[in-house]
């Protein structure tokens, strides 16, 4: 059994009145890929940006329950520390108005990297994890906004890269993109799998199953099944489960 | 279908030259602004020339040998609308800062209709608060025989300005998308290091521009100018002297100028290198201060 790196303890969140997520118990271990799917407006965005600790950014945002991170109640570590540790991508691509160089140093910068060789290889570096050094090493200074959305997304991944995660959140990062982009996407996914901790949002049920060990299927709010991705998409044990799988909704 | 299609063309086709008409129609405004001043000061210009004019130190337009130079009171305005921007640009970009992203709800609540009535404020009153207050204070705390000087009109005009920089800036950082933000803070940076790297560079378009709008409204303020400034003809050594800048001029000697004269003309002539004074900045700041094309600023 691989570490777990994320838990979810009974974990509820509301938006003002209107309750999001309810007694989430769930887990993310190391060197896995985790699909959650489920209809939507389920709550799956908002699963993230919890654990990535984003959502509480947002005005009338509130949670209780608990979410470990290796072990230790993240609600009792600096707010930054855990945004840096639990990186996050999102559903659109966005590439922050600055170069593709600077984009991917934009957090590191922050965090007092200064010495320019030790940029260099960290921009390198992350641009090869994402398979997108070839296609921009020659255009590092142009704007990031002239890539296209799959490179953009690439780009993104990269940025998150850069401040050396333990998780990488994924919100639907193929939604916007080609197939061939989107094999891009989840081969540059797979690759990272060997080293981080991997929780991907999708509504694209092949992709899961293409790419998940563990899937986990939400509804309403509500974990309504968590297990290995064969066993959700083959047997799964619970009715709405296998409604969802089979594309009878959602 | 086709009478639909044909319809709908027509309103098109009206539309749209209604917005080109409305467009030219201010264009053509400031042209012919430019023309009436230009016409009613004509003869001055042949008789005393354009550098002369405007380099010219003395202004002695009613004597036996008029001498007619309008250096000290462009230099003044420059001074005090110059100077208004200096004060009044860090402190409304840190306020529109404030209120686009750290405020909370409430208070820009508060705030931005405050702000909005205090553009709508008479500069009279803020010219008389002046004299009353800020000039007594300059010399009683300062000793001077005279608390007027082109510092304390800019420090009134920043006053007067602030509000339309923030307000305008305010408008051009909220109007920066919002996945930046999102993106940014979740990659665990400050809200003031977004603030600095993304968001005013994103929206220094908008910011610039309010920039130059206050410059334009300082550079042409008449009636806190006239009665801070102190109004003497000598070319200003620095900000703390006393100056007369073009639009007090204008106010102040346009009523004794009798039509036709020399002295009508060259008020008339001051009004125009203010026209173009003003014209001139905008140009300039929006062509050099924004960039080109889409590239982007290397940190
Ligand atoms: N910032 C917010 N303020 C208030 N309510 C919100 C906010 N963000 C999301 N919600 C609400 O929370 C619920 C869950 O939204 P969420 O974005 O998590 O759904 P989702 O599962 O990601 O949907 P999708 O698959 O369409 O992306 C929705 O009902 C939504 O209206
Ligand atoms: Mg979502």
């Amino acid at each position: 059994m691989k570490d777990v790196v994320i838990e979810l303890k009974n974990f509820n969140s509301r938006y003002g009145k209107q309750e999001v997520l309810q007694n989430i118990s769930l887990t993310f271990p190391h060197q896995t890929i985790t699909a959650i799917i489920g209809p939507s407006g389920c709550g799956k965005t908002t699963l993230l940006r919890s654990i990535n600790r984003s959502a509480e950014l947002e005005s009338g945002y509130s949670c209780t329950g608990d979410i470990l991170l290796s072990g230790a109640s993240m609600f009792n570590m600096n707010a930054y520390s855990v945004r840096r540790q639990v990186g996050m991508v999102f559903q659109t691509p966005v590439a922050l108005p600055l170069s593709i160089r600077q984009n991917v140093l934009f957090a590191p910068r922050y965090y007092g990297l200064r010495q320019r060789a030790l940029q260099d290889d960290l921009v390198e570096n992350c641009l090869r994890k994402v398979a997108l050094w070839e296609e921009v090493k020659d255009r590092l200074h142009k704007p990031a906004s002239q890539l296209s959305g799959g490179q953009k997304q690439r780009l993104a991944i990269a940025r998150v890269l850069a401040v050396k995660p333990r998780v990488l959140l994924l919100d639907e990062p193929c939604s916007s993109l080609d197939p061939a982009s989107t094999e891009r996407v989840e081969e540059t996914i797979r690759g990272l799998a060997a080293e981080l901790c991997i929780v991907i949002v999708t509504h694209n049920l092949a992709q899961a199953r293409r790419l998940a060990n563990e899937t986990a299927f939400m509804l309403n709010g509500q974990l309504i099944e968590t297990g290995p991705t064969e066993n959700i998409f083959s047997s799964p044990k619970h009715e709405k489960t296998r409604d969802f799988v089979t594309g009878l909704f959602g | 279908m086709q009478v639909l299609k044909f319809k709908s063309d027509k309103v098109d086709t009206f539309l749209g030259s209604l917005f080109l008409v409305t467009a030219w129609a201010s264009v053509l405004l400031l042209a012919a602004l430019l023309l009436f001043l230009l016409l009613e000061s004509w003869p001055l210009w042949s008789r005393v020339g354009v550098l002369s004019f405007i380099s010219g130190q003395v202004w002695l337009p009613l004597s036996a040998v008029p001498q007619i130079g309008i250096a000290p009171m462009l230099v003044s305005t420059l001074w005090v609308a110059a100077g208004a921007l200096v004060l009044a640009a860090p402190l409304g970009l840190a306020c529109a800062a404030f209120l686009a992203e750290f405020a909370p709800a409430p208070l820009t609540a508060v705030m931005r209709p405050v702000l909005n009535l205090l553009t709508g404020i008479p500069s009279v009153v803020y010219g008389f608060l002046g004299a009353a207050v800020l000039v007594r204070f300059f010399e009683v705390s300062f000793d001077l025989p005279s608390g007027e000087s082109l510092f304390a009109a800019s420090l009134v005009l920043a006053i007067m300005v602030l509000p339309f920089i923030v307000a305008n800036s305010e408008i051009a950082l909220r109007s920066v998308l919002n996945d930046y933000r999102h993106t940014s803070l979740a990659l665990g940076v400050s809200r003031p290091y977004y603030v600095m790297r993304i968001l005013i560079p994103a929206a220094r378009k908008g910011i610039i521009a309010s920039m130059v709008l206050a410059f334009g409204r300082a550079a042409g303020e008449t009636m806190a100018v006239l009665m801070m400034a102190g109004n003497t003809m000598f070319m200003p050594g620095s900000w703390f002297n006393q100056g007369e800048p073009l639009p007090a001029l204008i106010a102040l000697e346009l009523g004794s100028a009798s039509p036709g004269s020399l002295h009508y003309q060259a008020l008339f002539a001051a009004g125009l290198v203010l026209l173009v004074l003003v014209i001139l900045v905008n140009i300039l700041l929006s062509s050099f201060l924004l960039p080109k094309g889409n590239e982007v600023k290397p940190f």
